[in-house]
């Protein structure tokens, strides 16, 4: 009792976040049984039928179910390491930058493409990669390259897919690090100018370690999306031709949920998906306690 | 000074021209669209237009001006927009206070945020959200695109991050003066929080501007959409081998000018906030106000 | 220590229980209003206007072109004002969403899950069997089929009886579940538009062989009429993203020329239906295209093009061929003038295979179907509406009062001097107004069109309203695309499969058609050979597609 008379402010911040997450996640949870149900609309979820795991099994028994995990796996995995380092390393060089006006500039210039869906993108990109007189197979003309079929070919999918996402978040991603270095004292700065550091030792020392909590924040809830590979830019860029290298679960869900309008079976993907995230939560969390005593939440 | 150094004179200017290139890299495709917007119709069926206008006109503009619903739209994004980036940072700057203590003065904090992240990971689908928010009355209301996303929860824990940052010193001398939290927390942490705030307003404002699928699903038609919603509805390629197809609807259809008019109009509003909201990056601002 | 643990998760849990409670109790009070008003019996007497009006309920999913004008909305407007005064029938909209994303089919599954009301009247596409299926099977929805003997007039009742297959896909224990909305035929048959300019510069005949469109090729790539490099020609502008057969720029006449018609089911030698992917007439056609590719007639990255994408060229004026429905005059070919004013298309027929053959897939009869719900008071509402539509709106002749057009001001207009003005002249703009009515695109005729066109075609002066729309909006060639499409009209085939998915489909057709478009791009690139096309087949049998012909075709049984 003693605790809450402590703490009463404490339980009383959080009290409506709370009531809110109870409403819109934690009540909206019970739909999780649709996984395990043959779920039919007219009957709903206390009529529809237990099916046990057979939504589960549909998944994983499919011919191509290891080919279709494997794609997701290895693109939301290079997605991940790149959107974690791409605007780490940029908002390290922009920091260099003296000119204010000038640093302003870069920054909302690389937030722009953000804002474009990967609808419009993806017809853009389509254009420009063109193996039949794109501009980037003419640049690469030029210097004796090519053509290469960026797009249908399964490896250069990957690769495209990757550097795509990369280019369209690296400036979104940066806000969060030039955030985390408004935080830095610059009296560190100037002890250490006086030490006689050199502006990399400066960086190695002051300015890096200062965005590396921040990084693991970031990376380690970027954990949930393990297993999202990114449905729009996939779904619109993809094609027979890269079935075998760029199907992922997410478009292999929605072709399915097209075909049999099946809900159940969505919801059991869903479940598995964020089992596996949360176990990779759970572990990098305790990684980063017992190593780093850092409590990432 | 290490910036008179030859060498990082040498750097800087790689460095400038580096950063240069690739943020022209990044608008090339905005300057793409906008083409499209100022071209013929005709031309940008043809997809003969490249970064600058064919034929220009100012056609595109003057139909999107028109459209009734579009206006609309906009008004409703930024309606659900300021509220709800209002409502989201009020419930994250409050709760990651408590959040951001440290376990051995506050036990309940860890259970708090395993139910947090427990909440970001996990989710029932789309069936039993749609009954709530039909439960609570909210279908066809302002506030179903509101509060189902009033806690954000990768927000929170920024924020809680954020406030880890801040000197103890700051609250302690806070409390020894007879402060309680929340006094601190709206008089001490609110002023040196500024870049956070801004950092996560901008995520707040962005994820609301551009949320469509909520205002697809639970208003009661295309007058109540937020233009994040409308805009999807225009651009998404749809199949249509199975609809009634014609000359006339086609046409009505694919007008490429229009929604690059569209698109770029939609886009406007949260770029030329994002300049506004840098100013409050400031250096130095949180460790500046402790006295030593 | 513990025992604060203990009480701080008792707080927690606690409050969950608390809100859970609280929200369970909303859920009492708003969930006890469904599903008790079916004792209301009114006298259901068929009337042409209704005093005092009745109600009928609906929900729109909206096609997002659709465009409003003076304020008004999908559920108040000129055509549901229109609809109170004339018969006396309030339409009363539950709720409209904007049909792209599979919006309308989420929001009904929803909408069932749920357990909110359904509206007297649902009018869905039938272009999602599975959403079709999951309604008519919910038990919302009452057999229609003896609403339609009772109340139909002899207008609509013939012009269903053009293709008594239209209800197959509704037809449960041998009643009719919904009545199908009827559609125009033909619309969406293939031939071949082709750059006549380009044609009488080279001096040649228009192909009509497989053969000979090689030799057309050959000669718009590397000997360009208009002195285009042959890497900048798109010979024939087809591209397969996602599907073989489409609306636009696909290549299925080209198996077509062999005998087989993919994505679609079709009454086999044996009289059974046979997957059409399947058939070995396929394998000609892929060695085909193969060649072509090879030689750049296609474009290089056709594996990565959807409809619209093939209409680039064409409107550009760099492609010399594009295959698509008569009507592409009026749209996107409109437009290649514009960028090059010497370009002029003609529609041609399909070119013939070796053995003489051509085939083109069809179009159904029928697009949507109406769903009445079983607990509808009015029923007979519902046909004095589309009743009075068949008879006035669907073809009115000339002198009719609907001859130029049905609301003034939004579908035509009177200038001051009297003289009628459409589309783009009309102040305030064009409205299509069939996006209005309860029932999609108003009523339509199948072969109304069709007739009107080749009126025209024949040289008649536009005189009914049909005839009028189309010399408005058409295009020039529609007229004769549309007379060559009847020149070869016996070319076109329809999918006979039009029941609800089987459940074999649900579980392996998304493989199937993955491996299907998977083995023929790759032969078409040349990453494959020939031969792969036999593994396929034989994988298609064995991974499931044995067991979904057996289950096609014993549907194809219970309604032959």
């Amino acid at each position: 009792m003693r605790q809450l008379k402590r703490h009463w402010p404490f339980h009383l911040m959080i009290l409506p976040s709370l009531v809110f997450l109870i409403l819109f996640s934690y009540l909206p949870m019970a739909g999780i049984v649709m996984a395990f149900q043959d779920f039919k609309p007219r009957l709903g979820i206390t009529g529809s039928e237990w099916i046990g795991l057979d939504n589960f099994r549909y998944m994983f028994e499919r011919e191509d179910s290891l080919e279709v995990i494997w794609n997701t796996l290895v693109i939301a995995v290079l997605k991940i390491i790149f959107n974690l380092a791409a605007p780490f390393t940029f908002a390290l060089f922009l920091n260099e930058v003296r000119k204010e006006l000038f640093k302003r500039y870069v920054q909302t210039m690389v937030y722009l493409p953000h804002f474009l869906s990967w609808v419009i993108l993806g017809g853009i990109l389509i254009d420009i990669l063109s193996s039949d007189g794109g501009f980037v197979n003419r640049i690469l003309g030029m210097v004796g390259i090519g053509p290469i079929f960026f797009l249908g070919e399964g490896n250069w999918f990957r690769f495209t897919v990757i550097i795509s996402e990369v280019w369209k978040e690296f400036g979104y991603g940066t806000i969060v690090f030039l955030a985390a270095l408004s935080n830095i004292n610059p009296s560190l700065y100037e002890a250490a100018e006086v030490d006689g550091a050199s502006r990399w030792k400066q960086t190695l020392h002051i300015t890096m370690p200062s965005m590396v909590p921040m990084a693991i924040v970031v990376g380690t809830l970027a954990l949930g999306n393990i297993l999202n590979a990114g449905f729009d830019q996939i779904f619109n860029l993809y094609n027979p031709l890269v079935y075998d290298k760029g199907d992922i679960i997410d478009t292999f869900v929605y072709r399915t949920a097209i075909i049999s309008g099946e809900m159940g079976f969505g919801t059991a993907v869903g479940l598995f998906k964020s089992i596996i995230s949360m176990i990779l939560i759970f572990v990098s969390y305790r990684m980063a306690y017992k190593w780093a005593n850092y409590r990432i939440f | 000074m290490y910036h008179k150094t030859l060498s990082y004179r040498i750097f800087s200017i790689l460095n400038n021209t580096g950063l240069l290139f690739i943020s022209l890299l990044c608008i090339i495709p905005l300057v793409h669209v906008l083409a499209i917007s100022f071209s013929a119709k005709s031309a940008a069926d043809a997809n003969i237009v490249n970064l600058w206008p064919v034929d220009f006109t100012l056609e595109a503009y003057r139909k999107t001006i028109d459209n009734p619903i579009f206006l609309n739209s906009i008004w409703i994004s930024i309606m659900r927009t300021s509220i709800g980036t209002a409502l989201t940072l009020l419930l994250a700057f409050m709760a990651a206070y408590p959040l951001s203590r440290e376990s051995t003065s506050f036990k309940a904090r860890s259970y708090y945020s395993w139910i947090f992240v427990f909440a970001m990971v996990f989710n029932g689908g789309l069936v039993p959200f749609y009954m709530m928010i039909q439960n609570l009355n909210l279908m066809g209301s302002f506030w179903a695109l509101v509060l189902p996303g009033a806690v954000n929860i990768y927000l929170t824990i920024l924020m809680m991050n954020f406030f880890r940052g801040i000197p103890k010193e700051l609250e302690e001398a806070a409390m020894i003066d007879g402060a309680g939290h929340f006094r601190v927390l709206f008089t001490i942490f609110l002023p040196v929080s500024k870049p956070a705030i801004a950092t996560l307003s901008l995520f707040s404002i962005v994820f609301h501007w551009n949320s469509w699928f909520d205002g697809l699903l639970y208003t009661e038609g295309v007058h109540q959409y937020p233009l994040a919603t409308f805009l999807q509805t225009v651009i998404i390629s749809r199949d249509m081998s199975s609809m009634s197809l014609d000359p006339v609807s086609l046409a009505l259809i694919s007008q490429k000018t229009v929604s690059a008019a569209q698109i770029f109009i939609g886009a406007l509003p949260v770029l030329i906030i994002y300049p506004f909201l840098q100013k409050f990056f400031v250096k130095g601002l949180v460790v500046g106000s402790v006295k030593e | 220590m513990i025992s604060a643990y203990k009480k701080q998760l008792l707080l927690v849990l606690s409050l969950i229980l608390v809100v859970g409670l609280l929200a369970a109790c909303g859920k009492d009070n708003t969930g006890t209003g469904e599903g008790t008003n079916a004792g209301a019996s009114t006298e259901n007497e068929y009337k042409e206007k209704y005093d005092p009006p009745v109600t009928l309920t609906t929900v729109w999913g909206v096609a997002p072109e659709v465009k409003y004008k003076n304020g008004e909305t999908i559920e108040n407007n000129v055509a549901t004002k229109w609809a109170k005064e004339q018969f006396g029938i309030e339409i009363k909209s539950l709720w409209s969403v904007t049909d792209t994303n599979n919006a309308l089919a989420t929001k009904l599954r929803l909408a069932m899950s749920s357990g909110q009301d359904m509206p007297d009247v649902l009018v869905v596409g039938n272009n999602d069997p599975q959403l079709v299926a999951d309604l008519v099977d919910s038990g919302y929805f009452r057999e229609a089929g003896d609403l339609f003997d009772q109340y139909a007039n002899d207008t609509w009742k013939k012009a269903m009886e053009l293709d008594p297959n239209v209800w197959n896909p509704y037809i449960r224990d041998g009643k009719k579940m919904g009545i199908p909305v009827l559609d125009y035929a033909y619309n969406n048959d293939y031939l071949l538009w082709i750059r006549q300019d380009w044609l009488d510069k080279l001096n040649m005949k228009a192909p009509t062989t497989i053969a000979e469109l090689e030799t057309v090729m050959e000669a718009f790539k590397n000997n360009n009429p208009d002195g285009l490099a042959p890497d900048k020609v798109t010979p024939l502008s087809i591209g397969f993203k996602t599907k073989l057969s489409s609306w636009m720029g696909d290549p299925s006449w080209i198996f077509g020329a062999y005998g087989a018609m993919p994505e679609q089911w079709n009454v086999g030698t044996d009289g059974n239906l046979e997957y059409g992917s399947i058939n070995t007439g396929m394998k000609q056609g892929l060695e085909k295209l193969s060649e072509w590719s090879k030689k750049g007639f296609i474009p290089k990255e056709a594996a990565l093009w959807d409809e619209n994408k093939t209409a680039e060229p064409a409107v550009a004026g760099t492609a010399g061929i594009i295959p698509g429905p008569y009507w592409m005059s009026g749209w996107p070919l409109v437009d290649t003038a514009k960028n090059v004013p010497t370009a002029k298309w003609t529609p041609i027929a399909l070119p013939k295979g070796p053995d003489g053959k051509a085939t083109s897939h069809g179009t159904p009869f029928s697009s949507a179907v109406i769903l009445i719900n079983k607990d509808i008071k009015h029923p007979e509402a519902l046909f004095t509406y589309e009743n009075w539509m068949f008879d006035n709106f669907a073809n009115p002749a000339k002198g009719s009062p609907l001859e130029v057009g049905m609301f003034k001001g939004y579908d035509y207009d009177v200038d001051a001097n009297g003289n009628t003005l459409y589309q783009d002249d009309i102040p305030g703009g064009y409205i299509n107004i069939v996006r209005y009515f309860l029932v999609r695109d108003g009523a339509r005729i199948p072969d109304a069109q069709m007739t009107a066109l080749l009126e025209l075609a024949d040289g008649k002066e536009p005189e009914t309203k049909l005839e009028k729309d189309i010399a408005n909006s058409f295009g020039k060639q529609t007229p004769e695309a549309a007379k060559v499409l009847m020149s070869q009209k016996d070319v076109a085939l329809m999918n006979m499969f039009t029941g609800p998915t089987t459940p074999t489909m649900k579980s392996k057709m998304d493989y199937l058609k993955k491996i299907e478009l998977q083995t023929f791009n790759e032969i078409i690139y040349g990453t494959k050979p020939i031969d792969a096309f036999d593994t396929f087949v034989a994988n298609w049998n064995k991974s499931g597609g044995e067991q979904i012909t057996k289950e096609v075709n014993e549907w194809y049984a219970s309604v032959k």
